[in-house]
């Protein structure tokens, strides 16, 4: 195809259409989807991909059936963006239009940037408690910590993505390598029955008393995979054997290594930040005479020893703490109203759908007032 | 021309660019330096999505019951992941305590680097391994146990550390008392009291489900007949769920060994894993196929050629130099296995009259 017949075909108004009509039913069907594969999953499979894949039984084959999110959205941009330098041109008179236009492709290029670069995470805040970190609950990390330092603690963490590849890790700041053996997305834990024949999950540590089962996957919104992971640690002094890290197991596994003692854990992947969250006081207001929720309230104390600061910061529903490209929502609360749970959102792109909807509000009323001002004083004429 | 710039180069640029975004989030692996957190332990899991990852472990395993808290103890409404329960403990304003009750499956570790892991949350040095006192003992619902009591400085506030610890069938209940010093020192009577009042509870010998993995598993001899005839001076003790028989072999100064016989479906999970397993419990390193091919002896089990695999080491649970031997009788369809572990003069002396029993067994 020529370019020119390239040109042709993302400028096309059938394509607009045909996008349009696929969109519309990627949505009904990605939300259908949802009950049985719930929100995380249906997103995955139908917007966060190009195309939507039918898997038949066990074959292990996808078959493309459908475009997804990627590819419908990315031809609409495309198409958005071809049409307006092909049809208008740059003039006063075309103004409103080209807002509009820059306005919709904003709105599609933000879109586009949150749903790649924005992360959510949870700060878990007991009254009293601070902490400078936030956890990813759907993501999980090994980490071993070495606590031998007066005032730190050195960590080196792995994360989930990295465990499921498998293979060799070197681990930064030592000698050590984890080398994967195998590693369940979804887990559940036994303990090996006295007397079973059957292999614990692994040699070392923890695991050598725990059968290590896989489970399926989990798409429910209130329920989660629980993931787990066996490895060796190869290097200079390291123990021979297997070790077991699971979410599961909340306790550290000592490890020792050339006289040092590590401590070893898997646990929801941390994002530490500079500054710390202190919970003040948390409030569960209620509709005086019922068990009706009124407000949700968490008095926190920003502070941030590097910029000086310490402040207190009252977050509520609708009220959220931006702070440092994070913002920080009332998300959830402890049965016993004495803990809150904060969810963190990193999004560099937040701003973007507020400037497209400025620009395609502006667009409309320059393009409207383009025709009404000529028209009016075509009337006002004698 | 600047439409065909755009057109021909920029949009295909920034397509390419946003692309390669994609994914740029994914965290690598990183080593970093934190200060050091204070000992805050768990706290309760929160309500809402995310927060509850399964309803429950289906371990089958012994438990603990309590009966009346003491004064000032309230316990927080959900524990996770393989904490059995928290109690928040009243204190001072900025003070703060906490006592979990943690029950772990084993621990193929020593009394020593448990130790030198409290010690290290509240910045004290290691401990060698002929360092420090020994325990004391304690009372904890009827079953001897272990108490450890340590104190240092978290984040230059004075923590104390009191750790209780006791087996039953095979698991490791630890019950850990951490707090702000003048707290948790205050705190021990109540602590020690309850401690006297627990009541560990039984496993439920069918409650567990069996792992999708696992083999199918033989609860009862096969129809035709038992495939064995003990000793008369072998004490007969309950089989369990996964045990076909056990006997108690009695040696000299009232040591006894113990005998054991199962089955298994298939290959049992295979030789080497089963190895290894045992070797861990005689606290031995694992080995690969070549140390495995070195460990075997044939055997006759009845009329079908056997395995027999003899280790030394010393025993993970008492402490003392013990001595397994397994014969693996592997048939078609099923895997037995026949073993005997006891201290070391024991198994010695036993062991002719326990390999004399697995070749009268009829196969």
């Amino acid at each position: 195809m020529s370019l020119k017949g390239l040109i042709d075909f993302f400028s096309s108004l059938r394509l607009t259409v045909v996008c349009l009509v696929l969109a519309l039913v990627l949505v009904f069907v990605g939300t259908v989807a949802q009950v049985e594969l719930g929100l995380y999953q249906a997103q995955n499979d139908f917007f966060r991909r190009f195309f939507v894949y039918w898997a038949p039984g066990d074959s292990g084959i996808r078959i493309p059936v459908f475009p997804g999110g990627y590819l419908v959205g990315g031809l609409l941009l495309v198409n958005l963006t071809v049409v307006a330098f092909r049809r208008f041109a740059f003039s006063a008179n075309k103004s409103g239009i080209w807002l509009i236009h820059l306005g919709l492709i904003l709105l599609f290029v933000g879109q586009l940037l949150t749903d790649l670069l924005s992360v959510e995470s949870m700060m878990h805040l007991r009254e009293g408690e601070t902490r400078n970190y936030s956890e990813r609950p759907r993501e999980a990390e090994v980490v071993l910590i070495e606590r031998s330092g007066a005032e730190t603690e050195r960590v080196i963490a792995v994360p989930e993505w990295r465990l499921k590849k498998g293979g060799a890790v070197p681990l930064p700041g030592s000698d050590l390598t984890l080398v994967v053996r195998q590693y369940f997305r979804n887990s559940s834990l036994e303990r090996l029955p006295e007397g079973s024949m059957h292999p614990a999950a692994a040699t070392l540590g923890f695991g050598a008393s725990i059968l290590a089962r896989e489970l399926p996957h989990v798409t429910e919104m209130d329920r989660r995979d629980v993931p787990s992971v066996i490895f060796e640690l190869k290097g200079r002094g390291a123990p021979e054997g297997t070790w077991l890290a699971s979410e599961y197991i909340d306790q550290p596994q000592p490890v020792l290594i050339n006289g040092k003692t590590y401590e070893l854990a898997m646990r929801p992947r941390r994002e530490y930040k500079p500054y710390s969250i202190t919970l003040l006081d948390f409030t569960h207001d209620k509709y005086p005479g019922t068990e009706i929720p009124r407000n949700f309230s968490s008095r926190v104390r920003l502070q941030h020893p590097a910029k000086g600061e310490d402040r207190e910061v009252l977050i509520y529903m609708n009220n959220p703490l931006r702070y440092d490209g994070a913002t920080f929502y009332q998300a959830s609360f402890d049965t016993d109203n004495l803990g809150s749970v904060l969810q963190v959102v990193r999004n560099p792109s937040w701003l973007t759908p507020y400037l497209s909807c400025a620009l395609v509000s502006v667009g409309l009323v320059v393009q409207f007032l383009i025709h009404l001002v000529p028209f009016l004083k075509r009337k006002v004429r004698p | 021309m600047l439409k065909t710039l755009l057109v021909g180069r920029c949009l295909p640029a920034a397509t390419i660019g946003l692309l390669l975004v994609a994914g740029c989030d994914r965290g690598e692996v990183t080593s970093y330096d934190i200060p050091k957190e204070p000992a805050t332990g768990q706290t309760p899991a929160p309500q809402g999505p995310g927060s509850d990852p399964h309803t429950g472990m289906g371990m089958g395993w012994p438990s603990v019951k309590w009966g009346e808290l003491p004064t000032g103890w309230t316990q927080s409404p959900q524990t996770s992941g393989m904490r059995l329960a928290t109690f928040t403990l009243a204190a001072p304003q900025d003070q703060s305590a906490e006592m979990a009750i943690i029950p772990m499956v084993g621990f193929a570790g020593t009394d020593q680097q448990l130790v030198n892991m409290w010690r290290s949350q509240l910045g004290l040095p290691e401990l060698e391994a002929t360092g420090g006192t020994p325990p004391e003992r304690v009372q904890i619902g009827g079953v001897e146990g272990q108490l450890y009591e340590m104190s240092g400085t978290v984040n230059e506030v004075a923590t104390r550390i009191i750790v209780a610890a006791a087996n039953r069938d095979g698991v490791n209940f630890f019950f850990k008392l951490i707090g702000h010093d003048a707290v948790v020192t205050g705190q021990k009577d109540a602590f020690l009291n309850f401690l006297k009042g627990v009541e560990f509870t039984a496993p439920e010998p069918a409650g567990a489900p069996a792992p999708v993995s696992m083999p199918p598993m033989a609860a009862t001899a096969p129809s035709d007949g038992k495939r064995w005839e003990a000793p008369s001076n072998w004490e007969e003790r309950p089989a369990t769920q996964f045990l076909l028989a056990k006997y108690r072999v009695a040696g000299e100064d009232g040591a006894s060994a113990e005998v054991t016989v199962s089955m298994l479906g298939g290959s049992a999970g295979g030789l080497l894993p089963n190895v290894n397993r045992w070797r861990g419990q005689l606290n031995l390193g694992p080995v690969d196929e070549a140390g495995l091919a070195a460990l075997l002896q044939d055997v006759k089990a009845g009329s079908v050629e056997a395995k027999l695999v003899q280790l030394e080491g010393t025993d993970l649970k008492s402490g003392v130099p013990a001595r397994m031997l397994t014969v693996i009788v592997t048939l078609p369809t099923e895997t037995w296995f026949f073993k005997m572990t006891g201290p070391v003069p024991v198994v010695q002396a036993k062991t002719d009259e326990f390999l004399a029993f697995v070749k009268a067994a009829r196969f």
